[in-house]
């Protein structure tokens, strides 16, 4: 084995390898058989979950230890993630089974595709992944219906709404759709994952390192600049010339305002 | 598109990504619903309790420094948390605020003070609740909660650190105008209105639970008594002297009186389950504090609910928001708004300008300024609590005991359970009917928002849903034994209440006739459609065809054609019921039409997806079935959201594409009509069982019957819930679960359910009604396939006895019976006794169904196999070759229905030593079911007879054997049921594979 001298240069894989080691008590790899792990995906530069990184090696290893900490940590986070997906629970039984086999059982001439996971983000978060991708495409489970951003927007409670959608829907649809085709892809970004699928301003902040309060500042930014093209293009299309129609593109956009900001809150 | 892997989404969310695939990855998202989902999921991850934290397993983080008992110091160590500053104390322990190093940031932490003693367990319970709860809620007027765990055996919760006032204290810091009241306390409501959505009630509620943050917010907090949302009691009062009237106690020591007193709804009081309303209450009663600065009712143990204290000063606040608020603070929580969102609505809403408004547009809006004149009339006079008498007449309690004796008295032994099952599905209708007849009421007189012209003829929608519960408790009450069969369903049919509230719907219809005594005409018109309705749904098919027909001349003589749809929609209905499908196409069809014409979208709508399925699935016409559906997409489009509407067709399209065995289509309309229907039905309903036992046919087709296994256990439970345990539906499930079962463990496992539903059969429906018969042919299988043929040949040829008593021996019936028996001649090997069965049964089908009918062609497919197996290969082919030809001319060259004559083809080729002919036609059929999905089984059935063909015509042996292998791996994991199979594959194989 080998002893580092005290003249070397400190040696981050070896500290990276003690503190791993330490995360897990019980879990035991052999230093090289982890550092050619941790250097095969990239070293620790930039910094990783190296602890994360050690115990997916060893699962890959199929060590008794290892396997243990996987069945009692990880797959309840993904069995909780797929449940709060209102699936089925029989789903999430198959979804857990397949995604063992997935993980944990080695390929032809490849060990198993737990082996695959790179340290970039939590071991956790990746298996949580993994899971809903499996459950998403292969039990084609549709537990994120996919709702378009242009049909999430459009009011539905409101009655006196109701009736000028009926008759416009094609055109507020457009106008909508347009509004959102001219934003920024970021800002598209940002406001499927606040409007479809829910995620919590301070995620979607962390994701894009800002704060909660900037993030916030962010998603009311993309909402006016939302509203504002969308009225622009409702304008153009139904022509408010006459008085008539003036007042009636009021009620309207007044309409779309209140479900947007509703939406956004 | 190229999804890209979980590690690249990850480092997206981490920000390890270049920008230039970041954008890459924002690219991808943009198209890629899924992958937004994945996106989505690995985001929440950062934000929640990591992998190191989650249990307090890893040594030297977790254990705290001290083990604090009443007040950790500053710099004490709690899990990963540093301790910074005593905040407050609570009923529950201390806040304090401390450093979370992980996250770099400040946060609140609540530590529950150690407990012991008999309310330890409760109080950690409680928290832990209220905690996981608050969790799962993300919502910028809720204080956000990071994490919850125990340190020391102590609970803790980690919250978002808010610096700022509670709200009492920022009413008291300075005088503030009603609008900035206003303004936050609908910022607090909306926080408790998305807790209400995630069925959180707070049950706590005071201006001490909301803080204003930095940026002036109302966040609500300390969801302390938050349960998940359930109708079981509160804990019941204590001693009223035990209880503290007084803002600062937020609790009574004991832990059973849960609430503060000035705050607390009077049902909370009373020892009532409360529900969101009560939050609405104590809403309610803050907002009303802050804004007269008097709380509305005077002190009091209970408070004095029956007084409404008024404002000491001059109140510049508009009547309308006292009247908001008002109707928040009705006794009983039914005289409260439905919900937050309905009393947050109106709170923003400014009546001047609707009213202007209303006015323009013509409408009546006497009454409002009569309200706004009398706004310290604590009880405004209900105008719409007409409702539960409306309906006594129709649905009472004498009227249930009534039906009850009446079923009861048929002696069926079905009676009790269903009686049951129909009182609870009608007061659920009644109770449902009662709601929509009070909103659609309170929608014109109370919020003033509907015009007098839509509340007539939304009532006159919910007059007829009234009506047909009356026809329908009617006929319950002279019930007979054959109407207890159908009572349970036919109670969970009657038109839909909710329908009623489609303004858009309802204000498109044409506009109904107005002279008098067209109208008497037309009332006579309705009672026998509802009769029709009833007589459908009860099983009285002839009767229900003479209502018809009668209402149906007089739909077309006063020319609603609206009515005349409906009418026919019904008409379709018994036409199908009775088997006669192209007559329910017609009249399908035509109801459809006659609804376009009325401008009745809903009936349209109805009409198309039923022509989906008659036409799609028992017509066979798959490709006009599609149209349909194009078209019900269309007209759901109109009609607005339409969940119901889209599971039924979801379920239809699925039935369609089953029919045409293609089944991964099949399965993904069936999974989509199951989450409508969970969704929308919940899943207990009745037609999500239907569902349930559709998509387990399917799985069990893809050699799945695990999976069906479990789909019909949940279905079983849902129908005798509830249906009863001897309903004869319940029957047919348990005969599906035995086929899945006997899948899963062989043909033995299903004897058992077999019989269970042969009894069932025999006791509901009778020994000679054909599903008791065919079942005893079912059973005589399972013997067969058992090898116990004495048993076998006992349940057939009672069959055939019992056929021939029921339906005579010239009946299309009885030669399915014949054929029965000479299957199982042949299965003994008896080929000569079998031939003459099948000659019979030939004789009597082709005299009886013609030489063009399926049965007809299947037998002569299975006598061409005798003749096979009994050495006449040449006649056989010759047989094989007429049913082939026939089938082709019917329905082309690539039909599922080829596939079984193509296989038995290719035998006889084999037997004739053409193998360079038997592989054409294997070939053939695994073409044609390759794209199809079936059951590796199945496509190991057909591959043994290729692989043997091309050993035979020795071009390619590898691949033969290669064939063989992939056949005999798919037998053998299949299980018992495919032991025989895997046998005689095993078996070839072993004499082949060697040289």
């Amino acid at each position: 084995m080998y002893t580092p001298n005290r003249m070397d240069p400190p040696r981050p894989d070896e500290d990276a390898y003690l503190r791993a080691r330490a995360a897990w008590p019980g879990v035991v790899l052999e230093r090289g058989v982890f550092l050619a792990h941790l250097s095969a995906r990239g070293g620790t530069d930039p910094v990783r979950h190296v602890e994360d990184l050690y115990l997916a090696c060893a699962c890959a290893r199929g060590l008794p230890a290892a396997l243990a900490l996987f069945e009692r940590r990880l797959l309840p986070a993904a069995r909780q993630a797929l449940a709060r997906r209102n699936m089925a629970p029989d789903v999430v039984d198959e979804a857990m089974q397949r995604l063992r086999e997935r993980l944990l059982l080695p390929r032809e001439n490849a060990p198993p595709r737990l082996a695959e996971y790179d340290g970039r983000g939590p071991l956790e978060t990746w298996v949580r992944t993994v899971a809903l991708r499996l459950a998403l495409t292969e039990l084609r489970e549709r537990a994120a219906r996919p709702i378009a951003l242009e049909e999430a927007l459009l009011p539905v409670q409101d009655a006196s709404f109701a009736a000028l959608k009926h008759r416009h829907h094609a055109d507020i649809e457009a106008s909508i759709a347009s509004a959102l085709a001219s934003m920024e892809l970021r800002e598209r970004a940002f406001l499927r994952l606040h409007l479809v699928e829910n995620v919590g301003v301070e995620d979607i902040g962390r994701v894009h390192g800002v704060s909660r309060a900037t993030m916030t500042r962010w998603l009311k930014a993309a909402r006016d600049t939302l509203t504002e093209r969308t009225h622009a293009e409702l304008r153009r299309r139904l022509k408010v010339d006459a008085s008539e129609l003036e007042s009636l593109a009021r009620t309207l956009l007044s309409g779309l305002d209140l479900s947007v900001r509703h939406l956004l809150r | 598109m190229d999804c890209p892997d979980e590690n690249t989404l990850l480092a997206y969310c981490e920000r390890a990504l270049e920008p230039s695939q970041a954008q890459a990855v924002e690219a991808h998202v943009d198209r890629c619903s899924a992958c937004l989902a994945l996106v989505g999921e690995a985001a929440r991850g950062a934000a929640r309790t990591t992998l190191m934290d989650a249990s307090g397993e890893k040594p030297g983080t977790d254990k705290p420094a001290t083990a604090p008992s009443s007040s950790p110091g500053r710099g004490t160590q709690l899990g990963r948390y540093v301790v910074l500053d005593r905040v407050g104390a609570g009923g529950m322990g201390v806040v304090l605020s401390a450093y979370d190093p992980r996250l770099d940031r400040r946060v609140a932490l609540k530590l529950v003070r150690a407990l012991d003693g008999d309310g330890a367990r409760e109080l950690e319970q409680r928290l832990l609740r209220e905690a996981q709860a608050v969790a799962r809620l993300s919502h910028p007027h809720v204080i956000t909660v990071f994490d919850v765990g125990t340190v020391d055996g102590r609970l803790f919760m980690a919250m978002e650190f808010v610096e700022g006032p509670t709200l009492r204290q920022w009413l008291k810091a300075s005088p503030r105008s009603w609008r900035e009241v206003l303004h936050l306390f609908k910022q607090a409501g909306q926080g408790l209105a998305a807790a209400h959505a995630a069925q959180l009630i707070h049950r706590d509620f005071k201006p001490d639970n909301v803080l204003v943050d930095g940026q002036g917010r109302a966040r609500v907090t300390d969801f302390g008594l938050a349960r998940l949302q359930d109708t079981t009691p509160a804990l019941p009062t204590p001693p009223r002297a035990n209880v503290p009237d007084d803002d600062a106690a937020p609790l009574t020591r004991t832990g059973s009186l849960v609430g503060t007193p000035a705050y607390m709804p009077p049902e909370q009081w009373s020892g009532e389950p409360m529900d969101a309303r009560g939050d609405q209450f104590s809403f309610c009663v803050a907002l009303y504090e802050a804004l007269f600065r008097i709380r509305p009712f005077a002190r009091g143990q209970p408070p004095d609910f029956e007084h409404l204290q008024a404002p000491a000063h001059d109140t510049d606040v508009p009547a309308w928001v006292r009247r908001v608020v008002l109707r928040g603070l009705g006794i009983k929580p039914a005289d409260r708004y439905a919900s937050m969102t309905a009393l947050l609505e109106d709170l923003g809403k400014d009546p001047a300008r609707r009213r202007a408004r209303l006015l323009a547009t013509g409408c009546a809006v006497a009454g409002v300024s009569a309200l706004a004149l009398l706004p310290w009339l604590r009880a405004e006079p209900a105008p719409c609590t007409g409702a539960a008498a409306r309906l006594a007449p129709v649905w009472s309690a004498p009227r249930e005991a009534r039906v009850r004796a009446a079923m009861l008295a048929t002696g069926a032994s079905l009676a009790g359970s269903t009686m049951d099952a129909v009182s609870r599905h009608l007061s659920d209708y009644a109770r449902a009917w009662e709601a929509g007849y009070t909103e659609t009421c309170e929608a014109t007189h109370v919020r003033h928002e509907q015009p007098e012209n839509v509340l007539a003829l939304r009532m006159a929608c919910l007059e007829s849903r009234r009506q047909s519960l009356d026809v329908l408790a009617d006929t319950l009450e002279r019930a007979d034994s054959a109407l207890v069969q159908k009572a349970a369903e036919a109670s969970l049919r009657l038109p839909s209440v909710s329908d009623c509230s489609r303004v858009e719907s309802i204000l498109s219809l044409a506009p109904e006739p107005q002279d008098p005594a067209v109208r008497a005409r037309m009332e006579q018109a309705r009672l026998r459609l509802s009769r029709a309705q009833v007589l459908l749904e009860t099983g009285r098919y002839a009767q229900g065809k003479t209502e018809v027909t009668a209402a149906l001349e007089e739909a077309r003589a006063l020319g609603y054609r609206p009515l005349e749809a409906e009418v026919l929609h019904v008409a379709g209905w018994l036409e199908h019921r009775l088997a006669r499908n192209e007559e329910a196409e017609r009249a399908w069809t035509e109801a459809m039409r006659a609804a376009l014409a009325g401008r009745h979208d809903v009936l349209a709508l109805r009409a198309s997806t039923d022509l989906v399925f008659v036409i799609g699935y028992e017509l066979e016409d798959m490709k006009r079935g599609l149209e349909h559906a194009a078209q019900a997409r269309a007209l759901m489009e109109r009609v607005g959201s339409a969940d119901e509407s889209a599971a039924r067709l979801e379920n239809n399209l699925g039935l369609v594409y089953f029919g045409e065995g293609q089944l991964p289509q099949s399965l993904e309309h069936y999974q989509r009509a199951l989450a409508l229907r969970e969704r929308t039905l919940g899943p207990e309903h009745l037609d999500t069982a239907k569902v349930l036992t559709n998509l387990a046919l399917v799985r069990t087709r893809q050699g799945s019957p695990l999976d069906a296994v479990s789909l019909y256990e949940r279905a079983l439970a849902i129908q005798r819930r509830e249906l009863g345990a001897g309903h004869p539906l319940v029957a047919n499930t348990l005969i599906l679960l035995g086929d899945a079962r006997r899948w899963v463990e062989g043909p033995e496992a299903a004897v058992a359910f077999y019989e269970q539903a042969l009894a069932l059969r025999e006791a509901t429906l009778g020994e000679t009604h054909l599903d008791t018969i065919r079942l005893h042919n079912d059973l005589g299988r399972l013997h067969e396939q058992l090898e116990r043929f004495d048993s076998a040949r006992v349940h057939h040829e009672k069959a055939l006895a019992l056929t021939a008593h029921a339906f005579g021996e010239e009946h299309a019936e009885y030669a399915q019976s014949l054929l029965a028996l000479a299957a199982l001649e042949n299965r003994q090997g008896h080929f000569a006794a079998a031939l003459k069965g099948y000659d019979r049964t030939l004789a009597l089908q082709a005299r009886l169904l013609g030489a063009k009918d399926s049965s007809t062609l299947r037998t002569r497919e299975e006598r061409a196999a005798v003749l096979r197996k009994a050495g006449r290969p040449r006649e056989a082919l010759a047989e094989l070759e007429e049913v082939l030809a026939r089938k082709e001319a019917d329905g082309g060259p690539r039909q599922p229905r080829l596939v079984t004559s193509l296989v038995e083809l290719a035998r006889t080729w084999l037997e004739l030593k053409q193998p360079e002919r038997a592989r054409v036609a294997a070939q053939r059929a695994l073409d044609i079911i390759q794209p199809l999905g079936w059951s590796p089984t199945r496509r190991a059935e057909l591959q043994f007879t290729l692989a043997q063909a091309l050993w035979d015509a020795k071009s390619s042996r590898g691949q033969a054997l290669a064939l063989v292998d992939e056949a005999l791996a798919a037998f053998t994991s299949a299980g018992k049921a495919k032991q025989a199979q895997a046998r005689e594959v095993a078996l070839w194989k072993q004499t082949h594979s060697r040289p």
